[in-house]
C-alpha cells in the first residue's frame, strides 16, 4: 500500500496534450477516481502510474520513491481493464497465478495463492475454465482476482465497469468497493460516469482537456462544483443553468448576485431542488411546460426554451400537461452562482 | 522515461543485422561493381560510367528489356482477369470452398522450375500432349512466335491462384448490404459488379497488380527452364541476360550494370504504383 | 440452373489448376517406351522404374535432404528474427516505426539477380561456397521482408491491453513476448512458417549460383539441370517432379487455412 503523487506531469502525443502540468497526492489506501468525458485522457494517465508510457515531463512517485524511470514489472501496481484483459490460452488459475509466477513463485504456492484469492470472489467452481467459457460478470471478476492476488502497492482500474450491463454493474460495483473496504489498497480509478464516481470515491478528480477542474469528496463536488462544466457534468439529471436575467426577480437571486451585473453571470440549480407546481405562487419561475417524464418515484417536467429551459420535479399531488404553464420553486441555499464567460463558480 | 524510447532496439537489431549483410550491403556493393571492369584473369578496375554507357548502346540489353516489358504487362493483365473471374466464382462455392482451395494452390505452391519443367514436357513438339490435343505440330519453345507466349502462358498458370486469392479476401470484405441497396435500386448483375464491386475492390487489385508486377519484371526460373533464353534471344529477359553476363561470360562488372539497371526498374514500376495507391487512398 | 454453371466453372478452375501436375504424375508412372507415343493418355503398364532410377543413381536423394535442411534452417531463423522485430513494429512503438515498416515492404521487392554478384563473391570470399549455411542465411535474409511484415500483422491483431496486462503483471518486454504474446500469435508463426518454407524449397537462383556440388545443391537445381545433352529423361524428370513437389504441395493443402491467412494478411486490410 502506498501513496501516489504526480508531480507536474505533462503528456502530449504529437499536438494533443492530454496532461498539462498535472500535480496530485493520492493518500495511502484512497479510493481516487479520475471522472471526466471520454476521450479526455484518462486512461493515459492510469498508463502514466502504471509506467506503460512515459510521461512527457514530470515525476511519478509511487510510497515515496520516484519512478518515473522504472519500467512496469518493477512497480508494484496492478491493472483492472475495461476489456478484461484475459489471458485467453490460460484459464481462470493461470490468470490468477499469473502475477505471481512472474515473481519467482513456485507453481504450487502460486496456485494455493490463485485458489484463496478465487474463494474470496467466488470463482472457485471456474478455476479450470478458459475465458472464452466465462460471462461478462465472471470474467471482470477474474480480472479483480488478478489483480488482488499479488496485494500490490496500488490497483489502477480503467473503466472496468463500462462492458457491462447496467445490472451487472452495480454487482461488480459493490464487490470492488467491499475489496476496497477489506484490503484498503490505494485505488485509482478512472471513469466517465459520475454516478460510479460518486458512490465508490473518497475523492473525485474531475478532468477536462488534461486539467484538473475540481478534486474534492464527492459530496464537495456534488454541492459546490467548481464551475458550470463540473456541475453539469456530475449529478443526474444534469444541473440546469439559466442567465442570471431570467431570475433577476427574484429576491433570493437578487441578494446572491450582490450587485454584480446579471448578464455576466449564469445562475445553476439542480432538478432536484425545483419543485414544480401549476398554481401561480410568489417569487417562482413561470414558464410554458414541454415535456413531461414520467420516472418511477418521481416525475420530471421540463418547461421553457432556448437558454431558458428548465427541468424540475413535479410537486406530490400535482398534474400537468404539455402547454400549461409551470411554476418552479427553489430556495436560497440550493442557488450556485457561475461567471457566465468562464464558468467558475462565483461563490 | 528515455529507457523506453530504446526498448525496441534489442528486439530489431537481430533482423536489422541479417538484412544489412544479405540485402544492404549487396546492394551497394552491386553499384560499385557496376562501376568496375571485373573479368577472370585481370584485376579490377575502376571505370566509372563506361558500363553505363556500353549499356545504353548494347541491343542485346534494350531486346531483354522488351522481352520483360511485354511479358510483364501480358501476364500481370491475364492475371488479373482470370484471378479476378477465378475469385468471383469461388466465391460462390460454399462448401465446396476446401476443395477448389487446395486445388487452385497446387500451382502456387511448385516449385517454379518444375512447372517448367512439367510445361516443357507438355509442350514437347513431337510427345506433347498439347499437339495432341490440338492435332497440331507446333514447336511452341523453338518457335520465335511463339516462344514468349508460350512463357507467358506458363506464368498465368503458376500465378493466377494467388491473384485469385488476394481478389477473393478483398470479395469477402465488401459489405452484403451494398448488393441489396443495389438490387432494391434495381441494378443488374452486371451494373452491381461495375459500379460496386470494381470500385470496391480496386485496392486490393492494386495491391495484387504491384505484386505480380514485380515479380514478372524478375522472371528468371521459369525461363531458364523453359528456353534458357532462346530462340535467338527471342525470350531473353533482363533477368536471364544478367545471368548470362555474370555466370557464363564472367563480367562481374558489366554483369552488375545489368544488374543496377534492374533495381532501377523495379525501383520506377514500384514508385508508379505507390502513387496510385495514395491517390486511390486519397 | 446458374447452380451448374456455377459447378461446371470451378470444376474447370479444378481441372486447369490440376491437370499438368496430374500430368506429370501420370508420365512418371509410363514406362520408356510409352513415353515416346500419344496416344495412350493413361500409363497401361505402370512402373515405379523411374523413381527407382532417380533415387538410386542420381543423387536426387541428397538434393531433397539439402533442400530440407536449407527450407527448415531459414524457416526457423525467420520465424524468430521476423516475430522478434514483428513484436517490437506492432507493440513497442518505436519511432519511426512506420517508415521502417515501408522499407521493409520495399526490400522485399528486390530482384534477386541485382544481389547475386556481390552475394556470390562475398560468399566464397568467406568460404561459404557450396555450404547449406550460405543457402540458410541468404534464404532467410531474402524471406525476412515477408516475416516481419506477416509477424507484425499477426501481433497488431492481438489487443494491445493483453501487452499492457502482462507487462503490469511483472513481465519485462521480453517476458511478455514469449509468455503472452508468442503463444496468442501461433497460427501467425505457423502461416509465416508455411510460406517461408514454400518459398526456400522452391527457390532457384540464389541456389544455382551459390553451389556447385551435391554438397549444397538443392532439389530445383537439380530438376533444372537435370542431363539432357541427346537423350532427354522424361520419365526421371517427371519422377523426380513429383518428389521436388509432394512436401510443398502436401504442406500447403494440409494447412491452406493458414495458408491463405499468409497471403492475404494485410494486403487486403492495407
Amino acid at each position: 500500500m502506498a501513496a501516489i503523487a504526480l508531480e507536474r506531469v505533462s503528456k502530449r502525443f504529437g499536438a494533443t496534450v492530454v496532461a498539462d502540468d498535472l500535480s496530485l497526492e493520492i493518500a495511502d489506501g484512497e479510493f481516487f477516481v479520475f471522472l471526466g468525458p471520454s476521450g479526455c485522457g484518462k486512461s493515459t494517465l492510469l498508463h502514466l502510474v502504471a509506467g506503460v508510457e512515459p510521461p512527457s515531463s514530470g515525476r511519478i512517485r509511487i510510497g515515496g520513491t520516484d519512478v518515473t524511470n522504472l519500467p512496469p514489472q518493477k512497480r508494484d501496481v496492478a491493472m483492472v481493464f475495461q476489456t478484461y484483459a484475459l489471458y485467453p490460452h490460460l484459464d481462470v488459475a493461470g490468470n490468477l497465478a499469473f502475477p505471481l509466477r512472474n515473481r519467482g513463485l513456485g507453481r504450487r504456492a502460486a496456485r494455493a495463492a490463485a485458489e484463496r484469492v478465487a474463494g474470496a470472489l467466488g470463482l472457485t467452481p471456474l478455476l479450470d475454465k478458459h475465458p472464452r467459457q466465462l460471462s461478462g460478470g465472471q470474467r471482470q471478476r477474474v480480472a479483480l482476482g488478478r489483480a488482488l492476488v499479488r496485494r500490490p502497492a496500488a490497483f489502477l482500474m480503467d473503466e472496468p465497469l463500462s462492458n457491462l450491463d447496467a445490472a451487472l454493474r452495480v454487482e461488480i460495483r459493490e464487490e470492488i468497493k467491499r475489496v476496497h473496504q477489506t484490503h484498503r489498497i490505494t485505488t485509482v480509478y478512472v471513469t466517465h460516469d459520475q454516478e460510479e464516481a460518486l458512490a465508490l470515491a473518497d475523492r473525485i478528480a474531475v478532468l477536462r482537456d488534461g486539467r484538473v477542474v475540481q478534486c474534492d469528496a464527492p459530496g464537495t463536488v456534488y454541492a459546490r462544483p467548481a464551475d458550470a462544466f463540473v456541475a453539469r457534468f456530475v449529478g443526474t439529471p444534469p444541473m440546469n443553468l439559466l442567465p442570471a436575467a431570467a431570475l433577476a426577480g427574484h429576491p433570493a437571486v437578487r441578494a446572491l448576485l450582490d450587485g454584480r451585473d446579471p448578464a455576466g453571470v449564469t445562475v445553476g440549480l439542480r432538478p432536484h431542488a425545483l419543485a414544480v407546481h401549476a398554481a401561480a405562487r410568489p417569487d417562482t419561475l413561470a414558464l410554458e411546460v414541454a415535456l413531461v417524464e414520467p420516472a418511477g418515484s418521481e416525475t420530471w417536467v421540463v418547461a421553457g426554451a432556448g437558454e431558458a429551459r428548465v427541468k424540475g420535479r413535479l410537486a406530490p399531488g400535482v398534474a400537468l400537461a404539455p402547454g400549461q404553464m409551470a411554476h418552479f420553486a427553489f430556495a436560497a441555499d440550493h442557488l450556485h452562482l457561475f461567471d457566465a464567460r468562464s464558468g467558475r463558480r462565483l461563490d | 522515461m528515455k529507457a523506453a524510447r530504446f526498448e525496441s532496439a534489442p528486439f530489431l537489431a537481430p533482423a536489422a543485422a541479417l538484412l544489412a549483410v544479405v540485402t544492404a550491403v549487396p546492394m551497394a556493393y552491386v553499384v560499385w561493381l557496376s562501376l568496375e571492369v571485373r573479368t577472370p584473369f585481370r584485376a579490377p578496375a575502376f571505370v566509372g560510367l563506361d558500363n553505363y554507357l556500353r549499356l545504353a548502346s548494347d541491343g542485346r540489353f534494350w531486346n531483354a528489356l522488351w522481352n520483360t516489358a511485354y511479358f510483364t504487362a501480358a501476364s500481370v493483365a491475364l492475371e488479373l482477369v482470370l484471378g479476378l473471374a477465378v475469385a468471383l466464382a469461388v466465391a460462390r462455392a460454399g462448401r465446396t470452398r476446401a476443395l477448389v482451395y487446395g486445388a487452385i494452390l497446387v500451382p502456387w505452391a511448385i516449385p517454379t522450375v518444375v512447372s517448367a519443367r512439367m510445361w516443357e514436357w507438355m509442350y514437347n513438339p513431337e510427345t506433347g500432349v498439347l499437339n495432341y490435343l490440338l492435332g497440331a505440330r507446333v514447336n511452341w519453345l523453338g518457335d520465335p512466335t511463339w516462344a514468349l507466349h508460350a512463357a507467358i502462358a506458363m506464368d498465368v498458370w503458376k500465378s493466377t491462384p494467388f491473384v485469385a486469392l488476394l481478389l477473393l479476401a478483398g470479395l469477402q470484405g465488401i459489405p452484403r448490404d451494398l448488393y441489396r441497396a443495389a438490387a432494391t435500386d434495381g441494378a443488374s448483375a452486371w451494373t452491381a459488379f461495375v459500379r460496386v464491386t470494381l470500385p470496391l475492390l480496386m485496392p486490393v487489385i492494386l495491391v495484387a497488380a504491384v505484386f505480380r508486377t514485380i515479380d514478372a519484371l524478375r522472371v528468371f526460373d521459369a525461363v531458364y527452364v523453359l528456353t534458357g533464353g532462346g530462340p535467338a534471344n527471342g525470350t531473353e529477359t533482363l533477368s536471364i541476360y544478367a545471368y548470362k553476363v555474370l555466370f557464363q561470360t564472367l563480367d562481374f562488372g558489366y554483369g552488375s550494370a545489368l544488374a543496377v539497371a534492374m533495381l532501377a526498374v523495379a525501383a520506377a514500376a514500384t514508385l508508379a504504383y505507390a502513387r496510385l495507391l495514395r491517390e486511390g487512398a486519397a | 440452373m446458374r447452380r451448374l454453371g456455377l459447378w461446371a466453372g470451378l470444376a474447370a478452375v479444378m481441372a486447369w489448376s490440376l491437370a499438368p501436375f496430374v500430368w506429370q504424375l501420370l508420365t512418371s508412372l509410363k514406362p520408356v517406351a510409352e513415353l515416346e507415343a500419344l496416344p495412350p493418355l493413361l500409363p497401361g503398364s505402370p512402373t515405379l522404374e523411374h523413381y527407382r532410377a532417380i533415387l538410386a543413381g542420381e543423387p536426387f536423394g541428397w538434393l531433397m535432404l539439402n533442400s530440407l535442411v536449407a527450407a527448415a534452417g531459414a524457416t526457423a531463423l525467420a520465424l524468430v528474427l521476423g516475430s522478434l522485430a514483428g513484436f517490437a513494429l506492432a507493440k513497442l512503438r518505436p519511432p519511426g516505426r512506420a517508415a521502417t515498416l515501408a522499407a521493409v515492404v520495399t526490400l522485399s521487392m528486390l530482384p534477386p539477380i541485382a544481389t547475386v554478384s556481390p552475394l556470390f563473391l562475398m560468399v566464397s570470399a568467406t568460404g561459404l561456397h557450396d555450404t547449406l549455411i550460405a543457402l540458410v542465411l541468404v534464404y532467410a535474409g531474402f524471406a525476412l521482408p515477408l516475416a516481419v511484415w506477416l509477424m507484425t500483422q499477426f501481433f497488431r491483431g492481438v489487443p494491445d491491453e493483453l501487452y499492457i496486462a502482462a507487462r503490469v503483471d511483472g513481465c519485462s518486454a521480453l517476458g511478455a513476448f514469449v509468455r503472452v504474446m508468442l503463444p496468442l500469435a501461433t497460427p501467425g508463426l505457423v502461416a509465416t512458417g508455411l510460406l517461408v518454407f514454400i518459398f526456400a524449397w522452391n527457390e532457384f537462383l540464389f541456389a544455382l549460383s551459390l553451389t556447385a556440388s551435391t554438397a549444397a545443391r538443392t532439389v530445383p537445381v537439380g530438376i533444372a539441370l537435370f542431363p539432357g545433352l541427346h537423350e532427354v529423361p522424361w520419365g526421371e524428370i517427371a519422377a523426380g517432379s513429383v518428389l521436388a513437389t509432394a512436401p510443398v504441395v502436401l504442406l500447403a493443402i494440409a494447412f491452406q487455412r493458414r495458408v491463405l491467412d499468409g497471403l492475404t494478411a494485410g494486403a487486403v486490410k492495407g
